[in-house]
């Protein structure tokens, strides 16, 4: 380099730091390629070390230099280390340990205004659709779509219904089976359209959370009309209840996104949805997670399980679990965020 | 980076014949650092690449999955019928979430065709944007497409509304400046291209000395072009578009050569074989020259920097906070 003496000014600045770029960029490749961790010692230092140089001198080329080839690699060079830099560290297990034990269930508690409204909405859909269809039993053919009712009706006779609950219909899928066309039935689906569809200021979740509702309470009017209601109560026992416990949650992840689009308050509507959907996605896979399980339940619990008392226990039992891991985890630990939650804000 | 404030320029000063080309999206990034970096945007046709490619490991994978139980005999329908739907499930949202979390905000996809998704206010990528990018995902394009898919029996109002639906959520991006869709946009990410770092050789390395002292220019006669036409010859000199060493550069470059004399007044007549050493040693002295200017605080961005002296400082306003100061310097 002595004879370059002459260079100008640009030149001489790329000339002595060439060499680090180059092995910042080394080093990059190497941790895109073989992962952050495995880089060996000196590769790890010098990485945060080198990036920051890096970073300077594009703030400085970009003052000093018109050598348009160093402004356009080490803009490059820059965002490619600061990719590998602020990558999203958390690992899986972390990830969900941290879910499961303090965040998920943290989520539901900060919410439960939210999710008792949505329980309320499914009450008053229940009972005010009971009602209209002990009036008029045509009501439930307006509640029920076709594919839901499954041959079940008002005109049904009582041991046909009794047939159902009991588990000896003609009709049955295997167990499996009852599972797999379960779960993309009826209440994902509510569910998932509540909570997406929320963000219209929670007009849709409000309007699909009373109609399941009301076709829960057709459902209970005709297994009651014919003095079946406490048999149809164990049979919706036991997966019924962690099921409409998660079409609540997931409306009230909805009824959250809505709220927060209705009265952001002295933010902006963006930034409100933004500050209220870190909750309601919680809810969302919540929710999902107790749509498994109840598929899981349905598929196997309610065929298996044909005693009255023993599928109460299990669905009210399964319904006390949910409710103890909502209450009860991670209530002591302090609102730590991860670190990359802390650096997002 | 030039070249990109070379373009807002264009674009403010509407008078100025606009010589760039370069009409692709650019994200604006500021990591903690400061130091504001300029990435490409994805093009919508990339994405939908990585996203068939994704569709197409994800679909391999379930297949090969239940190949697998078939093989070693759960071959009952019921039990196929359960593990397609729990697979059909995590090849959902789960797959995109995971990979992207593992990866680096790259499925295999985004991987193949070089893409990735980056935060877009500057922090690193967090677990929640990924996961509300890959959710909403779902609901805007998974859902109402599987419902058209299989959707016997369905009204013909849902399905025309399903495809307003559909409509709407592709032109989103097609609108947005950085590409983003719907999930994107309450997650605040954004997918670019992954950049790769290359640099090029110093042209001003390759001149000599002795050429630099056999031409020597004035200040005058560096005074008329601006770091525009300073790049131009830059990649010229590269080579360019017509980079083999032969006979049509070196008329090429005569042609410039003798224009550049013409415009600056160079008296002396240079003969074809020195043409490339009077290139360089105009290049490295004009270089130099325009670079001492912008040290003093005027940069001059192109040829037209005498004539505009009021419309200046207000398109040097409008320029964004990557370089705060240099164009608003006082001039002489």
């Amino acid at each position: 380099m002595s004879e370059r003496a002459d260079l100008i000014r640009s030149s001489r600045f790329r000339a002595e730091r060439e060499a680090d770029w180059k092995r910042l960029g080394e080093i990059v490749e190497r941790a895109e390629t073989l992962g952050l961790s495995r880089l060996d010692f000196d590769d790890a230092r010098d990485l945060v070390l080198l990036y920051r140089q890096a970073t300077n001198s594009l703030s400085v080329a970009r003052e000093i230099s018109l050598d348009s080839a160093v402004a356009t690699y080490l803009e490059s060079l820059c965002a490619r280390a600061y990719l590998v830099i602020y990558a999203p560290r958390a690992s899986l297990a972390g990830l969900f340990s941290r879910f499961f034990t303090r965040s998920g269930p943290a989520a539901v508690r900060r919410s439960y205004r939210a999710i008792l409204v949505a329980y309320l909405l499914l009450a008053a859909g229940a009972v005010a659709a009971y009602l209209l269809t002990q009036n008029d039993p045509n009501w439930f053919y307006a509640f029920v779509p076709g594919d839901l009712a499954g041959g079940r009706g008002p005109r049904a006779s009582a041991e046909a219904l009794e047939k159902m609950i009991y588990g000896e219909g003609d009709n049955q899928l295997g167990q499996l089976g009852a599972f797999a066309a379960y779960l993309f039935s009826h209440n994902t689906k509510v569910s998932l359209f509540a909570f997406a569809l929320g963000v219209v200021f929670c007009v849709p979740s409000v309007l699909l959370i009373l109609y399941n509702g009301a076709v829960l309470g057709a459902f209970v009017e005709i297994h009651a009309a014919k003095g079946l209601g406490v048999d149809f109560f164990g049979w919706l026992s036991i997966h019924g209840v962690t099921e409409l416990s998660a079409v609540a949650i997931a409306t009230a992840g909805g009824l959250s996104l809505g709220y927060a689009m209705l009265f952001p308050g002295r933010r902006t509507r963006g930034a409100a949805l933004r500050h209220a959907g870190r909750d309601a996605v919680k809810l969302a896979i919540v929710a999902a997670l107790m749509l498994i399980a109840a598929g899981l339940l349905e598929g196997f619990g309610r065929q298996l399980v044909t005693d009255f008392w023993a599928r109460i226990a299990i669905g009210w039992g399964i319904g006390l679990l949910w409710l103890a891991w909502f209450a009860l985890a991670g209530r002591n630990a302090a609102p730590a965020q991860s670190p990359n939650l802390a650096v997002a804000h | 980076m030039a070249a990109l404030r070379l373009r807002r320029k264009a674009q403010a000063t509407a008078g100025r014949p606009q010589r760039v080309k370069d009409r692709r999206k650019r994200l604006t990034l500021t990591p903690p650092e400061g130091v504001p970096l300029h990435l490409d945007i994805a093009s919508l046709g990339a994405r939908f690449g990585a996203q068939f490619v994704d569709l197409v490991i994800t679909t391999i994978g379930l297949v090969l999955v239940l190949l697998a139980f078939v093989y070693a005999g759960f071959a009952s329908p019921d039990a196929l019928g359960a593990i397609s739907a729990f697979l059909l499930l995590l090849i959902g949202a789960p797959y995109y979430i995971i990979t992207e979390l593992l990866m680096n905000g790259r499925t295999f996809g985004k991987r193949m065709l070089g893409l990735r998704v980056v935060s877009k206010d500057g922090s690193g990528l967090s677990t929640h944007q990924i996961v509300v990018r890959n959710l909403t995902k779902e609901v805007e394009v998974f859902v109402p497409v599987s419902f058209l898919m299989t959707g016997q029996g369905a009204s013909p109002w849902f399905v025309v509304a399903m495809l307003a639906w559909l409509v709407f959520v592709f032109a989103v991006p097609i609108r947005n400046k950085a590409n983003q869709r719907i999930g994107d946009l309450i997650a605040d990410t954004a997918v670019v291209l992954t950049p790769k770092p290359l640099l090029l050789a110093d042209v001003a390395g390759q001149a000599d000395a002795t050429a630099r002292e056999r031409f020597v220019f004035s200040s005058a006669q560096l005074d008329l072009y601006g770091a525009y036409e300073l790049q131009v010859l830059e990649r010229l000199l590269r080579g360019g578009e017509a980079s083999r060493p032969g006979p049509e550069r070196y008329a090429g470059l005569a042609k410039i050569g003798q224009s550049i004399r013409a415009k600056i007044g160079y008296e002396e007549t240079v003969s074809p074989a020195e043409e490339e050493a009077f290139l360089q040693s105009f290049y490295v002295a004009q270089r130099s020259y325009l670079e001492q200017k912008k040290l003093m605080g005027e940069a001059r961005a192109d040829k037209f920097h005498r004539e505009d002296d009021t419309p200046r400082i207000d398109a040097a306003s409008h320029t964004t906070a990557s370089a705060p100061t240099q164009e608003k310097g006082t001039r002489p």
